[in-house]
């Protein structure tokens, strides 16, 4: 759903599907992931993996974020219990706790610096990295993916974020 | 008419003028004007009065340092305290003077003149105290009358926002050092931000006569060039119109931009920005600032600094008087007078502290050639005139006075380079013994100080200074500038921080502190009084604290106390210039924040239902809640909450509990990690059964509680309070990833995941039935804390028995996707089984009459289970848990402690308040021993009487007894303590 486009950015909310997947990282739990969904494991914190239509990050030291861009939330479900057996991982479906907003466009970074503190020069936020920080004061992820950035948080806070990111581009 | 214009002046434009009023009275200046340009362009001498002595005053200075020109903009809702020396006039802009009534010309506020000798330093400290009863009646409100500068002004919606930048280089200052600088590191790729105050580039090339050509081109096709060289650039952005105002750590740098520099603002558009910037270096190069010499009258209107007189004539095409008085103890000067010559103005004299030997030839060869009067190793005694300066007395060296008649009279007592935003990044100053000023020494932070800003007053080093101290970041060398100046390069002051009155009167005065009224005398009286260091000295007489921090007159001050107390300036030291460098407005400080941006709002994914249907939030942390629905408009909050209480009990009622913490454990270790970090024991607990559970703190005070679901051994589900969610889910971290690592067990929080739904009432079953048609609810398909996994729609819920009201109660877990739908069906098939909405105020009502504790309410961090009643929650021969070990402290184990109890009236009219205090007797004399507090009351409408619980020391073993509950309003009223308990103690209807 196209939120808003002004001033040379984009802003869209996107219906997505996401697994939170707690624990640490061995190559069975690897195999695991690859084989449910295509796409391995990152192993630096903060790197992304893209592959076609999901996106693989890893926030931190036994936390990973797998986010789908074609819904899967039936099937969702069953691949979710299938890595819970494996005793030593809490995979969670975080599908529509969150929402998923895709900012693009040249004077993206502008309208973002009006609302964030965040760094986003190259040196500091490369392209297939992801981010915690605050976002017009709501706690966000935040991942660098191709030409444009895909920007998450709590669904409790997702009319104050939209509007904060209108009004940056409006005001 | 005394002042005339200089049109050669390039920053105004002289075609088009512009209307304002001041006062009132209608004037033209033209584009580009500031407010005092325009008024001094008008002849107007007096511009305010000052603060404590309602002295009138004038125009001091042509800058953001100007202590006395303070208005107030009317057609800006009423803005106080601009400067204006720096605000820029625009077609119908309105202003007013300042701290006089009823007018400038008259103000009755002057009348404290005749008793400043009894007002000096600290006299609100020695007065002010008898008849006792006059501070609130007559004191104080005739204080609050006087104080401050301006009035408040109107409300108004800001429209200020913000704006964030990360770069490599800032450069504060685009004068000359700034922007031979940003020159010499165009080429660099590095990315750098200019930060300029003024509307121009320049500095001193444009606001002065002191350089005649720079590389052989004048000042202005110079300043073009450059401007042109970075124009192109990608790497380098210039913000004119902004002020860096704050140097905060690390290399952290607020600045404010002023986009209506010279324009009315315009409804609904942003006005300023306030700029937060993050750079790698930091380059000071915003030069410095003139200083004034104390002497009598040094406060009357036509005395002004003569760096600031040469300002008013190059940069703003206005020459304020044409034959002043020039007086200096250095050699700056030179310039103004080579410019009022040129301009057929030359000066009606030149005093110099100095001797003859020191003046440079050529300028002595001028003032001979124009037949200028000189006086050297001369003073100004003091300036007369009333309310502006008419005569000026002169004193040589033989100590004879010599009276000119002349209404202006420049100034200069030295220079100080700009320390302000060097001081707050913590760098260190050292006092130059050549240049009579403090100047940056040591940086904190990676500051580089170039040009006049660091102290160096020679244009002929200025290259090398640069070179020097940015080669480490490869930029292009400067090597060499030409200059062709029009004074000296070495301006060879020589010490005056004041002069003395010819003859000592108590109302003689020179002042140190123009802007708070601080005279050269309250500095000697503050010594006196014993507060001779200078942090004391600054507080006792109010010097330099300002709203301009003493820019042109602090380090005299310092200068003058090292006299009295016949120690070097270095030994006095310096008080700390603190942030913001000049006033900061709230507005561009919120920013956006402001409104329904003050705070992020959390929702739950029902919460348009709510609004639809009649709900009043409250606010819970971040969240919204519905606190009450209201059935008619005319419905209030008392109303609403009887109405729905007695629903519920009756019927059937449900609650959106969404915003109720969720957190996922799961791990080979979960069951083990659970029984650490609760009370409880969940090893014997049956799979897919829940259980109530505390979480203590490890001083064994409560901390949270919630319901704990069992899944299996190794998987739970927590549930915690709305606001201590975030609190118990860092805690369950900390401790397994600090205290534990060797437990595999992780958490995730579903909070967001899922949607909670609380219904409870006699009808639940019922209603339940109807909505879940394929599940059994009876007592032994689905008991009292148990719950199970449903398919609805095409999702699955989670059912949990389980009740907060104490009636027949489930707690749904769905998810977001279908939560108003199966909301939605629980209306629809419950409207004929009576099922209201209820909120959070019925909520803790039902919940008290069921004696069930909310943490944070009943509990404040300093009861223990044992005082809530709840021990049968300790799980008992459990090995260890958090707090176990504080359970067994003596001041835990004391019999004395609070415990939690009923209250209920003994006069079931009275109505017991939150908060009162618990009392043995009514009739007691303070200090009255207080026995404990009300923790909850409510007005029951199932008891039909007020009731309360409270925590009253050793209270269970009063229940039974009579005490006393304070009251606002009336006086104390007797209660009996009775089990907390109010409703179905034997848990009838919960397991119904």
């Amino acid at each position: 759903m196209n939120l808003i486009s002004s001033n040379s950015v984009n802003v869209k909310e996107l219906n997505l599907d996401q697994i939170l997947i707690r624990g640490l990282y061995t190559p069975t739990l690897d195999k695991q992931i690859k084989s449910e969904f295509k796409i391995s494991l990152p192993k630096d914190n903060l790197q992304v993996k893209q592959d076609n239509n999901i996106i693989c990050s890893k926030n931190s030291f036994d936390q990973w974020s797998i986010i789908f861009f074609q819904q899967v939330r039936l099937k969702l479900d069953t691949a979710i219990d299938k890595i819970n057996e494996n005793e030593k991982i809490l995979a969670t479906n975080y599908s529509e706790g969150q929402i998923y907003i895709e900012i693009s466009g040249e004077n993206k970074i502008f309208m973002l610096n009006k609302i964030t503190h965040f760094d986003f020069r190259e040196k500091n936020f490369p392209l297939l990295t992801s981010a915690q920080t605050l976002i017009g004061r709501v706690e966000c992820n935040i991942y660098n993916i191709q030409n444009k950035l895909l920007v998450t948080c709590n669904r409790s806070f997702g009319d104050h974020l939209k509007s904060q990111i209108i009004d940056a581009l409006k005001f | 008419m005394s002042a005339q214009d200089n049109r050669n002046s390039t920053r105004i434009a002289f075609h088009q003028s512009v209307n304002f009023t001041f006062d009132g009275v209608k004037y033209t200046g033209f584009k580009g004007d500031t407010i005092a340009s325009a008024l001094i362009r008008n002849n107007v001498k007096i511009v305010g009065r000052s603060f404590k002595y309602h002295r009138p005053r004038g125009i001091y200075t042509c800058g953001i340092e100007e202590p006395n020109a303070l208005v107030q903009i009317l057609s800006e809702h009423n803005e106080p305290n601009i400067r204006a020396t720096v605000k820029q006039i625009y077609e119908g802009l309105e202003i007013e003077s300042q701290n006089r009534w009823p007018s400038l010309e008259n103000d009755l506020g002057s009348i404290t003149s005749l008793f400043s000798p009894l007002i000096s330093a600290g006299f609100y400290n020695k007065t002010f105290m008898r008849p006792r009863g006059f501070w609130k009646k007559v004191y104080e409100p005739l204080i609050r009358k006087a104080a401050g500068l301006g009035k408040p002004p109107k409300p108004f919606k800001t429209t200020s926002t913000q704006l964030h930048h990360h770069v490599d280089i800032v450069i504060v200052g685009g004068g000359l050092s700034g922007l031979l600088a940003l020159r010499s590191l165009a080429k660099t790729k590095l990315k750098i931000l200019l930060i300029e105050q003024d509307s121009y580039l320049g500095g001193i090339l444009k606001n002065s006569n002191k350089i005649s050509t720079i590389e052989n081109k004048n000042n202005d096709s110079w300043i073009s060039e450059v401007e042109k060289e970075i124009e192109g650039s990608k790497n380098i952005k210039v913000l004119k119109n902004t002020l860096a105002t704050t140097y905060n750590y690390i290399n952290h740098l607020i600045a404010i931009e002023d986009l209506n520099t010279g324009t009315a603002p315009l409804e609904g558009n942003v006005d300023q920005i306030l700029h937060k910037i993050r750079a790698e270096h930091i380059i000071l190069a915003n030069g410095h600032i003139e200083r004034l010499v104390s002497f009598r009258n040094n406060d009357l209107p036509g005395v002004m600094l003569t760096g600031s007189f040469e300002k008013y004539i190059q940069r703003y095409g206005v020459i304020p008087e044409k034959n002043p008085v020039i007086f200096s103890n250095n050699s700056s000067s030179h310039s103004l007078i080579k410019k009022l010559v040129d301009l057929n103005c030359k000066p009606k004299a030149y005093v110099d502290s100095r001797s003859g030997d020191k003046i440079e030839p050529d300028l002595l060869e001028i003032i001979h050639k124009e037949n200028i009067p000189l006086f050297t190793n001369a003073h100004i005694e003091g300036c007369d005139g009333g309310k502006q300066v008419q005569e000026i007395s002169v004193r040589d060296s033989e100590g004879m006075i010599t009276k000119l008649k002349s209404k202006m009279l420049c100034v200069s007592g030295g220079f100080n380079p700009d320390v302000h935003l060097f001081t707050q990044s913590k760098g260190v100053l050292s006092w130059d013994d050549n240049y009579l000023t403090f100047k940056p020494d040591r940086s904190y932070q990676n500051t580089i100080i170039i040009g006049s800003a660091g102290g160096l007053f020679q244009y002929s080093k200025l290259a090398n200074d640069i070179d020097t101290k940015l080669g480490f970041l490869n930029q292009e060398p400067i090597v060499k500038i030409d200059f062709k100046l029009n004074e000296s390069d070495n301006y060879a002051i020589e010490k005056l921080w004041e002069t003395k009155h010819e003859k000592e009167s108590r109302w003689s005065k020179s002042f140190i502190d123009l802007q708070n009224d601080v005279t050269t005398k309250d500095l000697r009286q503050g010594i006196l009084e014993g507060f001779d260091r200078i942090e004391h000295l600054k507080r006792f007489t109010t010097n330099s604290m300002g709203t301009d921090q003493g820019k042109i007159s602090s380090i005299n001050a310092l200068g003058i106390v090292s006299e009295i107390l016949d120690k070097k300036v270095s030994e006095v030291g310096t008080t700390i210039y603190r942030p913001p460098y000049a006033p900061l407005s709230f507005a561009s400080i919120a920013g956006r924040s402001t409104y329904n941006f003050y705070d992020p709002e959390r929702k739950t994914p029902i919460h348009e239902w709510h609004k639809k249907n009649g709900a009043i939030f409250e606010d819970v942390g971040q969240w919204k809640r519905p606190w009450y629905f209201k059935n008619h408009s005319e419905e209030n909050l008392y109303q609403a909450v009887q109405r729905e209480a007695l629903q519920v009990r009756k019927y059937a009622g449900v609650l959106d509990g969404s915003t109720l913490g969720k957190i996922e454990i799961k791990g080979k270790d979960a069951l083990e990690f659970m029984n650490l970090m609760y009370t409880n024991n969940f090893s014997k607990m049956k799979p897919m059964s829940a259980r109530y559970a505390l979480m203590l703190g490890e001083d064994g005070m409560i901390m949270d509680d919630g319901i704990i679901s069992k899944i299996n051994d190794k998987h739970f589900i927590a549930t915690t309070t709305t606001g201590g969610a975030a609190n118990v889910l860092s805690h369950m971290e900390e401790f397994a990833q600090t205290e534990w690592p060797h437990l595999n067990v992780y958490m995730n929080s579903v909070t967001e995941q899922f949607c909670t739904f609380n219904i409870s009432g006699p009808n639940t079953r019922l209603i339940m039935e109807k909505v879940f048609k394929n599940i059994k609810f009876d007592n032994e398909s689905f008991p009292f804390m148990t719950f199970n996994n449903f398919d609805y729609l095409d999702s699955t819920v989670r059912i949990l028995r389980a009740s907060f009201t104490g009636e027949l109660g489930y707690e749904i877990y769905v998810r977001p996707s279908i939560a108003l739908k199966l909301w939605e069906d629980l209306f629809y098939f419950g409207k004929d089984e009576g099922l209201i909405v209820y909120g959070t105020e019925t909520m803790h009502l039902l919940r008290a009459e069921k004696g069930y504790i909310i943490v944070g309410q009943d509990t404040d961090g300093s009861v223990t289970p044992q005082d809530m009643d709840l021990e049968w929650m300790i799980g008992k021969n459990k090995k260890d848990f958090i707090g176990k070990r504080s359970l067994t402290r003596s001041d835990t184990i004391r019999s004395d402690r609070k415990q939690l109890v009923g209250i209920r009236p003994v006069d079931q009219k009275n109505i017991i308040e939150e908060g009162q205090h618990i009392i043995l007797s009514s009739n007691v004399k303070p200090p009255v021993k207080m026995l404990g507090h009300i923790t909850s009351s409510y007005m029951s409408p199932n008891l039909g009487h007020s009731f309360a619980m409270a925590v009253i020391k050793d209270g269970k073993k009063l229940i039974g007894s009579k005490v006393f509950v304070s009251s606002s309003s009336n006086d104390a009223f007797e209660v009996e303590i009775i089990n907390p308990i109010f409703i179905d103690k034997e848990n009838k209807r919960l397991v119904s």
